[in-house]
């Protein structure tokens, strides 16, 4: 098995992968009649293939689907539709920012909001009913983005929150204890030894948080960076 | 499934759709879980890194890019983590020479048919990552050499080449136990 070793290997490798031609079949079967150690390795690297094709497939641990399903929900929308939609939610809820301020600077005294804490609110409403079931916030401060939205869902309210961070920092979601409860959260959600307060931690760099409440809004919430509140907003849905 | 299938339930994933995930998930859980185990031979393992996986590919779903395969971008994800599993296993570990015989080795005449399946997966579990990556595809994800390539971010050739090389030390480790 000195002579064509190179090609013997090929053709070889060719065989066990079904894709060996007519003309490189019987130039295959040439130097296997020609070399026993041809034909022995041949043999081996063939029995070898068929070992490893016998091995069946395992079927995956009952549960793994819903486990993934359910980690998904956790963590909100797909990250594309986040992507996609993230750019018109910071538009509107600015334009809907400045709407505020600005008809809190016409009907008020005229003079500007002196507090620097804020946060913008917007709201889709279901007019036939005129009912809210959506509630939105924009909290921006400090190298901090954290767009909050709430939503009813009969008895259920979930609040969905993604943020952008430079550094690390925490939102805490104000509840009335007495007609709201958390009901759901993922690992990064603390109820921070207060019964009326569920906090979130957010790392560095791009999050996403879904919280699910039993209850009745509002929820308060406040974006807290070395321990100060460094912008608030107020989120509110109709109630069921 | 037809990657025109597979490239609608991403479109509707991405729209908000929360079923069309559902389906991608029902689709690929087993070939996903399947690449796992082989990798890494832990069914536990294998399963805490097909969640994983799938949990990445939904944050991270804006990035596929639709000109390439679905299932070719979702197995690499698989590949990707269970090299990083393998890695922080033999992290201070001594590197094992994948062309010495097991110290079990020997011939071995009478072996059932599970044993010959242990003999070989002990087999691969000898085979340093790169060679283990390229006989997982090929055997139990039935790629051909172009997805290999794909998945793998490397040239055809040298999938070939792998793929080549680890066959021989399989079938050496093999033939040192009498199985083949």
């Amino acid at each position: 098995m000195t002579i064509g070793n190179d090609r013997l290997h090929e053709l070889i490798q060719a065989d066990l992968d079904g894709a060996i031609s007519a003309a490189e079949r019987a130039e295959l079967a040439r130097l296997l009649l020609q070399d026993p150690d041809a034909r022995r390795l041949h043999g081996q690297l063939q029995r070898t293939d068929r070992l490893l094709r016998d091995i069946p497939a395992d079927e995956p641990p009952a549960g793994l689907r819903d486990a993934v399903i359910a980690g998904s929900a956790r963590r909100g929308v797909a990250a594309g539709r986040w992507n996609r939609l993230s750019t018109y939610r910071i538009a509107a809820a600015f334009v809907g920012g400045l709407l505020v301020v600005g008809i809190a600077y016409f009907l008020g005294d005229g003079s500007p909001p002196g507090r620097e804490l804020q946060g913008s609110v917007s709201a889709s409403k279901d007019l036939a009913a005129a009912t809210v079931t959506e509630s939105r916030a924009s909290l921006q401060a400090e190298g901090f983005e954290v767009e909050a939205s709430l939503h009813r869902d009969g008895d259920r309210l979930r609040l969905e929150l993604a943020s952008s961070a430079a550094r690390p920092g925490e939102l805490a979601v104000k509840i009335d204890p007495a007609a709201t409860w958390l009901a759901g959260s993922a690992d990064d959600v603390s109820l921070a030894g207060k019964r009326d307060e569920v906090t979130v931690r957010l790392p560095a760099g791009r999050h996403v948080s879904v919280l699910d409440f039993s209850g009745a809004s509002p929820l308060r919430l406040e974006l807290r960076a070395e321990g100060r509140v460094i912008a608030e907003a107020r989120l509110s849905v109709s109630e069921p | 499934m037809g990657e025109n299938v597979d490239a609608a339930r991403v479109r509707a994933c991405l729209a908000g759709d929360s079923d069309a995930f559902a389906g991608l998930v029902a689709e690929y859980e087993k070939p996903v879980y399947n690449l796992a185990l082989r990798m890494l031979r832990d069914p536990e393992e294998a399963r805490d890194i097909a969640q994983t996986v799938f949990l990445k590919a939904w944050q991270n779903l804006s990035t596929y890019d639709p000109k390439y395969k679905f299932y070719s971008w979702i197995y690499r994800i698989a590949i990707n983590e269970s090299l990083n599993v393998l890695r922080a296993r033999t992290r201070g570990m001594e590197s094992v020479d994948e062309r010495l015989p097991a110290e079990d080795a020997g011939p071995s005449d009478l072996l059932d048919g599970e044993q010959v399946r242990g003999v070989v997966l002990d087999a691969i579990d000898r085979l340093k990552p790169e060679h283990r990556a390229v006989i997982v595809l090929k055997y139990f994800v039935e790629r051909d050499y172009e997805d290999m390539a794909e998945i793998l971010g490397i040239d055809a050739k040298t999938v070939k080449s792998r793929l080549y090389t680890a066959r021989q030390l399989l079938k050496d480790r093999l033939a040192t136990r009498g199985v083949v």
